[in-house]
């Protein structure tokens, strides 16, 4: 059975420490430390789901999100933010985000999320 | 032809006549000759006693009737002083004595009339050109004239206002520095021997007060002073006509300088959207916006909708206002070209209970909507910067928690708990240090200490942080000293080495330079680092900003420290900068006052009294003042010239020249010295006086120490 993939683009260490840590070893995890890095790196190797960070410096996740979707791009999309405020939720959801997920979250939340999506 | 040479001509042909007849006679026969002689000595008898009549008739009365007669003619051309001289007896003479009699009775009354009506001109032609006058300088000096005409004093002063506060208006015949610039009515004086001191009194109330000498001395002739007391009162009338015009005029003018100086645009509009009043900052926004000036109410609303970033609902907000005498309302709008917001306040304008049109205020509150935005923005930052530690704490504790975990890996996790709570910790910190500098109450504790052996510790602290990086220190052999918190600018030049160390990850020289330049002590820190993009360049020092953009938290921080390194700088008086070239390496650097530029810190103090009492003990105690006695005005003039000082303390009674009053008002007048707070210490009754003069505070004597210390420091603090 081949592991399903998740990319995790944030570019905070401890964030993708953190999915790294909670997602393995049921599935395989790649980092990316900002959207570029993440756009090259799904060209490369297409993930099965994206744990994508809200606010980076450069450019943002619901910039790199609406590019995604623009090119057809369809895979489930998980926007990581930690602001929690509402307006933020519907922004992420404008921009074609299947959830949302506010920090500090919970590992067992994460895992949870994921299997759903990855179902 | 006049009277008199008719007469003679008349007198002539019956002379003429006689001769003829005489002649006649001459040539009739001798026979009758005796006959005709008697005849003709009685013709000559006749002819003498006719010429007699007529001679007497002449010297008698025709001759004076004459006179009478020419007298009456002068008289009645105006020659008051006209008579008739009274030759004849009889009632001829009567006639004339009659005459002449009522000529002087005449001239009497007519001239008494005519200095009478002279009077009355005079006063006439006065009070018009008086009540004319607006000007109560001008009018002054045009009263003062015309009362040392009427008296003949030389020497005169008029003085205007109420009888506690009177202030020179005019003034002839006599130096202005021999006489107060303001007086109490009680005080003002010539200083003449039988000076006139005329109270200017309308309505009961004193206006002000006129002063005449003779320049010689001596009283002034009653009569005239009479004249002048009458003069007292039409002067007054207009004086206080004056006066409340000019303050009528004052207070005009201050509502127009007040409307005009406030940075908010107002404008009044009648009931009709007709404009009543504006001011200089409406025009001008109303320039700046673009808003061209229409002439109806209706255009002018719908050009000023059509600058705002949604018309429809300005016009529709403004328009629902118009005729509406009860609400009160605000508009916010921003302005769709420039991105600058106002707040559009309006409400009812009401004369004596009736409503007549609205005051619209326009307030712009771009600074206040920019700083709101910052402020949400800054707190979605910091509620990022604190939940991303706050994820990995609690998300690996969770896991800690959960999970089977063999040592290593427990091991592992616990140190990144352990150091995300470190961050949580730093950032807290800082962010709180920040608000508290921010805030202004950051409390530093000041102390003389040298920069140098503070960079000395801090560099031995960092040099074991890093061994790939050479900390060197350069600092000449000079005093270095500064007067600040060493706690402060250990986490200052702290923060500098930190940063020159991270952005040098790949090791290298980091050289700390203390030198003192002119008044400053300069800190610098240079490295050989990645360098600050001249993009980023102008964002250093913004909170959260961080140089590169992705990754940063492998080079740790909380995003704090230039913002707070400046602030704590800044808070000290000193200011921070920085060079820098991308892949070269940057030096940052920051300045303090040096100890030696800053004096011994005391806020300095004149002190003028022309008797020691004691008050620059007290003030040098307990004000903590440094303070430099004069004892007269040139002195003290002197002493605040060669230092202008935080504050000079005034005793007004100083000996002339320049007294204490004099110090005053001119200190007043001089641009270096009208900022300065000046405290007077003044009898009681003196306290309107200096205050008028432009005291910023007044302490009464006997001075009370409390109050005196409570002015300075409430002065100081300004």
């Amino acid at each position: 059975v081949t592991r399903r993939t998740v990319l995790v683009c944030d570019n905070e260490t401890v964030l993708r420490a953190l999915v790294r840590a909670t997602l393995e070893p049921g599935y395989e995890v790649l980092e990316a430390r900002d959207g570029d890095e993440a756009l090259a790196l799904m060209a490369e190797r297409p993930p099965d789901l994206l744990l994508l960070d809200m606010m980076m410096p450069g450019r943002t996740g619901l910039d790199v999100l609406a590019e995604l979707r623009a090119a057809g791009e369809t895979l489930p999309v998980v926007m990581v933010t930690a602001r929690a405020q509402a307006a933020d939720r519907v922004r992420a959801a404008d921009a074609g985000a299947d959830r949302f997920l506010s920090k500090p979250f919970s590992p067992a939340e994460l895992e949870a999320l994921v299997a759903d999506l990855l179902a | 032809v006049n009277w008199g040479s008719a007469q003679r001509s008349a007198a002539g042909s019956v002379l003429l006549a006689l001769v003829v007849a005489a002649g006649f006679g001459g040539l009739i026969a001798a026979a009758a000759q005796r006959a005709y002689w008697l005849a003709g000595v009685a013709g000559g008898i006749a002819l003498l006693l006719v010429l007699a009549f007529a001679w007497l008739l002449r010297r008698r009365v025709v001759h004076p009737l004459r006179e009478l007669a020419r007298s009456a003619q002068r008289f009645g051309r105006g020659e008051l002083s006209a008579r008739v001289d009274v030759g004849a007896e009889g009632e001829v003479g009567e006639l004339g004595a009659a005459f002449n009699e009522m000529a002087a009775s005449l001239e009497g009354a007519l001239r008494e009339l005519m200095a009478e009506q002279d009077r009355i001109e005079r006063l006439f032609r006065f009070s018009e050109r008086i009540s004319a006058e607006t000007d109560v300088e001008e009018l002054a000096i045009a009263a003062l004239d015309e009362l040392a005409d009427l008296t003949g004093a030389s020497v005169g002063a008029l003085y205007a206002g109420d009888g506690e506060d009177l202030w020179l208006a005019a003034h002839r015949g006599v130096g202005e520095h021999e006489l107060r610039p303001f007086a109490h009515s009680e005080q003002v004086a010539l200083g003449r021997p039988g000076e006139l001191v005329l109270p200017l009194r309308h309505g009961g109330r004193l206006v002000g007060v006129a002063l005449l000498a003779r320049a010689a001395g001596g009283s002034l002739d009653p009569e005239s002073v009479a004249a002048a007391e009458r003069l007292a009162g039409t002067v007054a009338t207009a004086l206080a006509n004056d006066l409340a015009y000019r303050e009528a005029r004052r207070v005009a003018d201050i509502n127009q300088i007040v409307l005009d100086s406030t940075r908010d645009g107002i404008v009044m509009l009648d009931r009709e959207g007709r404009r009543v009043l504006i001011n200089a900052a409406y025009e001008r926004l109303m320039e700046e916006l673009g808003v061209p000036d229409d002439p109806s109410y209706s255009e002018r609303l719908a050009s000023f909708a059509a600058v705002t970033t949604e018309p429809a609902a300005f016009q529709a907000a403004i328009q629902a206002l118009v005729g509406d005498s009860e609400v009160e309302a605000v508009s916010e709008f921003t302005a769709a070209a420039s991105g600058r917001s106002f707040q559009l306040f309006s409400s009812p304008a009401r004369e004596n209970g009736a409503y007549v049109g609205r005051v619209y205020v326009l307030h712009e509150v771009t600074r206040e909507r920019e700083s709101d935005r910052l402020k949400s923005e800054l707190l979605a930052t910091v509620s990022h910067e604190l939940r991303t530690p706050l994820a990995g704490i609690l998300g690996f504790a969770e896991l800690l928690q959960r999970r089977e975990l063999d040592p290593a890996t427990r091991g592992a996790y616990l140190e990144t708990v352990h150091r995300e709570a470190q961050r949580l910790t730093r950032l807290i910190n800082d962010f709180l240090d920040l608000q508290r500098i921010e805030e202004g109450a950051l409390s530093l504790a000041l102390e003389p200490l040298h920069l140098r052996e503070v960079m000395a510790e801090q560099i031995e602290l960092h040099a074991r942080e890093s061994r790939e990086h050479a900390l060197e220190l350069v600092a000449p052999d000079e005093p270095t000293e500064v007067l600040a918190d060493p706690a402060r600018v250990a986490q200052v030049i702290g923060n500098l080495l930190s940063n020159a160390i991270k952005y040098a990850p790949a090791g290298g020289p980091v050289r700390a330079t203390v030198e003192t330049r002119d008044d400053v002590v300069r800190v610098s820190v240079r490295d050989e680092g990645i360098g600050i993009a001249e993009a980023d360049q102008p964002r250093i020092f913004e909170k959260f900003f961080r140089v590169d953009s992705s990754d940063t938290r492998e080079i740790g921080g909380t995003g704090l420290g230039l913002a707070l390194s400046r602030e704590i700088v800044e808070a000290h008086g000193g200011r921070m900068g920085f060079e820098s070239t991308l892949g070269v390496g940057s030096t940052f650097w920051f300045e303090l006052p040096s100890l030696a530029s800053l004096g011994d810190g005391r806020p300095r103090a004149v002190l003028v009294e022309s008797r020691e009492s004691g008050l620059a003990e007290l003030l040098e105690e307990q004000a903590g003042l440094r303070v430099d006695s004069a004892a007269s005005g040139p002195e003290a003039l002197r002493r605040i010239a060669a230092d202008p000082p935080a504050l000079i303390c005034l005793d007004v009674a100083l000996p002339a020249p320049l007294d204490g009053w004099e110090l005053l008002a001119h200190l007043q007048t001089r641009p270096e010295t009208a900022t300065t707070p000046v405290v007077a210490i003044t009898a009681p009754s003196g306290a309107r006086r200096a205050a008028a003069l432009g005291a910023a505070s007044v302490v009464a004597k006997p001075v009370e120490r409390t109050e005196l210390l409570a002015a300075v420091q409430r002065l100081l603090k300004r």
